[in-house]
């Protein structure tokens, strides 16, 4: 299973326990760290990736000079069908009102048109008076009702609450009856906020945008799936990036101490000399080195990468969610793709683990390279 | 300019590499000029020592410089698209670039891999040998190396620092724009897609015999390997034009999207990997096979093992087709089965 050389570098970690456990735990939290960093802005991203995925193709909404205004429903409808490549038009009735904490967002649901992402969380749908609130809202009343104050105040009897596991996109959402939600907004009959569009292929949001302005008599706004994901991936990357360039002092520290640790340990090396008189080539005692900063790293490597897996998905979620994005409640499910994965690892490796990896080349091959005399003779001296 | 980690990756990872080459190349300068491998003196003997270490610096910077060339690869068409609105794909990452900017960047990409290709062939070859009959050619190819390198990392700066992630750019346009009528999109360079279909199957009956050829004594042929270097130097191009305009609507499922970049893309089964990939191997391997018996004829023996590495790259050469033709071409044999014609009429 292992080879001679192999063998022979793990019997040399176990000459120097302290300094090899030393080296390996301040690699493991480094690229804990660094992981860290990297991948929790990635597992928002994904998780948002997930719920956008849920939502409709394009939304669309009728703008004047001071913004966004209320759809009339009939035409508004009939002007998107007739566009080709639109397979389902849903006028949506929602806005802002202010509740007893600050502003919610409330939506009017039927079970007709009833977005997909909330299909299954939902039992039952409010009647008129009634209320289904999201995770993040609290209910100050034991009788469980909840004030509401938008174009009329109301109180309306809380129902259902929202599972947990949807609060990344229902944390302050307040569900009502259609007509209760036009009535606290202040909609007119027949009116909708907006349209919510799903399209055959994915690949035809951008291409029937042009089609779908022109349908209109009026002006209109489109946003599609994918430039809402453009936005979010954008502030993230970034984020992620200033993130990483942070922690660049922190791995060119973490490389002179692993340079000064080989250039060390390779001076204290007496038998070095013997080894290259005895017919070891340089390539032999580099490939002993290499496999004794692998032992070390390797297990490094894996170790770090899972604290930051645990610190993203595991119970860390709660601090890193109020530390990044100042959320104060518990953080919604964190969904990882096996894309976002693979690009953090690969971040990880090119920014950490090959720097380090040639910090511990460099002076062992200096070390590796010297002349055998000199070797002996120092060796001597010592 | 474009922030992302994974560009941080890749230019971390470039610079370590030039690091290594930059260290090695003073030890190369000196073998270059005072290698006297007949000399038993100190210098020469620290010489000796020292060029083992920069075989082993080398190798490293070889090893970091692919991987840093698949990270810009799997970024360009992955991971970037998902920042810059608009783009679906690497042809919006390479629009964002600026088209002169990223054709720049994948020349001297691609440049560099070839040339640190080759060095890696010819040191492995002197590494075969106790005498090291190599250490003076590989030294002065080493040295070309470090320049070619720092050309790359000033050029992926260059091209990245070029984008702003808030300008949308329109990557199917560049791609439809690219033909003005159907009898344009269904020809390339002015000749139909029949002329390019023919000289597909007869370049790669050629490439496939000589391969085959070259993998028995007829290695020792120059001619035979000249031919190879001419046939490999026709198909590349052919093939990879083929690809996109013709074959790559088997895959896309519609017609006339020629686009090199969305065959990396997730919901095209990410094919545009072993396609390119085998593409890659037979250019590496076709150039390894015509240059290394070139450069190391000086020694019988040496040359006799550079015979053996030609064998072993006719034999990765006729694989790397088979597996190319194999995924090129057999959307498209499924799609004549299964509905009777080919999707061009």
């Amino acid at each position: 299973m292992f080879n001679t050389l192999q063998i022979w570098a793990f019997r040399d970690i176990l000459r120097r326990p302290f300094e090899s456990l030393l080296l390996a735990v301040t690699l493991t939290f480094a690229i804990a760290t660094v992981g860290t960093l990297l991948l929790f802005p990635r597992a928002v991203y994904d998780t948002l990736t997930v719920v956008l995925k849920a939502t409709p193709s394009i939304i669309l909404r009728q703008v004047d000079p001071t913004g966004w205004r209320p759809l009339p429903i009939r035409e508004s409808v009939q002007a998107a069908t007739s566009v080709i490549g639109v397979v389902s038009v849903r006028p949506r009735i929602w806005g802002m009102v202010n509740g007893p904490d600050g502003p919610l967002t409330v939506m009017g649901v039927q079970q007709e048109g009833l977005p997909e992402i909330l299909a299954d969380p939902l039992t039952r749908l409010p009647a008129k008076g009634q209320a289904i609130v999201g995770w993040g809202i609290a209910s100050h009343d034991p009788a469980g009702t909840l004030p509401l104050e938008g174009a009329i105040r109301q109180t309306y009897q809380v129902i259902h609450r929202l599972p947990e596991q949807t609060s990344m996109f229902t944390h302050d959402l307040v569900l009502l009856n259609p007509l209760d939600a036009q009535q606290l907004i202040g909609l007119p009959q027949g009116y909708a906020s907006d349209l919510a569009i799903d399209v055959f292929h994915e690949d035809e949001q951008d291409a029937i945008l042009s089609d779908l302005t022109a349908a209109f008599p009026w002006p209109v706004r489109c946003v599609t799936r994918r430039q809402s994901a453009g936005i979010y991936a954008g502030g993230f990357n970034r984020g992620r990036a200033l993130g990483a360039i942070t922690m660049i002092p922190a791995v060119l520290a973490m490389c002179l101490l692993v340079a000064v640790n080989t250039r060390k340990s390779m001076g204290r090396q007496s038998d070095l000399g013997i080894m290259k008189a005895m017919g070891w080539t340089t390539g032999d005692i580099i490939r002993l080195h290499l496999y004794r900063d692998l032992f070390v790293c390797l297990p490094s490597v894996a170790l770090g990468s899972c604290l930051c897996f645990f610190l993203v998905y595991g119970p860390g979620a709660d601090g890193l969610a109020g530390f990044f994005l100042g959320w104060d409640t518990l953080p919604p499910r964190l969904y990882l793709e096996t894309k976002g994965a693979v690009t953090v690892l690969l971040e990880v490796a090119g920014v950490m683990v090959a720097p380090v990896m040639a910090s511990a080349l460099l002076p062992a091959l200096k070390a590796a390279t010297a002349d055998v005399h000199e070797l002996i003779e120092g060796a001597g001296r010592r | 300019m474009f922030w992302h980690p994974l560009l941080l990756a890749i230019i971390s990872a470039q610079i370590v590499a030039l690091l290594l080459l930059l260290a090695g190349s003073l030890t190369s300068l000196n073998t270059a000029l005072h290698w006297q491998p007949l000399s038993a003196d100190s210098r020469q003997l620290s010489l000796e020592a020292r060029a083992e270490g920069v075989s082993i610096q080398g190798r490293a910077a070889f090893w970091l410089s692919v991987f840093s060339a698949v990270l810009l690869v799997f970024g360009i068409t992955n991971i970037f698209a998902e920042d810059i609105p608009g783009a679906m794909c690497g042809t919006g990452v390479c629009q964002a670039m600026s088209p002169r900017g990223s054709t720049q960047l994948l020349l001297y990409t691609g440049l560099l891999l070839l040339l640190m290709q080759l060095w890696h062939e010819m040191d492995k070859l002197n590494r075969m040998l106790v005498e090291m009959p190599l250490t003076d050619i590989t030294a002065r190819l080493f040295l070309v190396i470090p320049a070619v390198a720092v050309l790359t990392l000033k050029q992926t700066y260059a091209s990245f620092a070029g984008i702003r992630p808030h300008q949308p750019v329109d990557c199917c346009a560049v791609v439809y724009d690219q033909f003005t009528t159907l009898k344009h999109a269904k020809s390339i360079l002015g000749l139909g897609d029949a002329f390019w279909i023919s000289a597909f199957i007869v370049l790669s009956l050629a490439l496939f015999s000589l391969s085959v050829a070259l993998r028995t004594s007829m290695v020792d042929r120059p001619g035979i390997r000249g031919l190879h270097a001419i046939i490999s130097c026709l198909w590349l191009p052919v093939a990879s034009l083929t690809l996109v305009n013709i074959f790559s609507a088997y895959h896309y499922e519609v017609l006339h999207h020629h686009c090199p970049w969305c065959l990396f893309l997730p919901e095209h089964r990410l094919v545009g990997y072993p396609l390119y990939g085998a593409l890659y191997v037979i250019g590496m391997e076709g150039f390894t096979l015509f240059m290394l018996p070139r450069l190391a004829n000086q020694d019988i023996t040496v040359y006799k093992k550079a015979l053996d590495r030609c064998r072993r790259a006719a034999n990765r050469i006729t694989f790397a087709q088979l597996l190319f033709l194999i995924i090129a071409i057999l959307p498209a044999i499924v799609w004549r089965l299964h509905y009777g014609v080919w999707m061009s009429g």
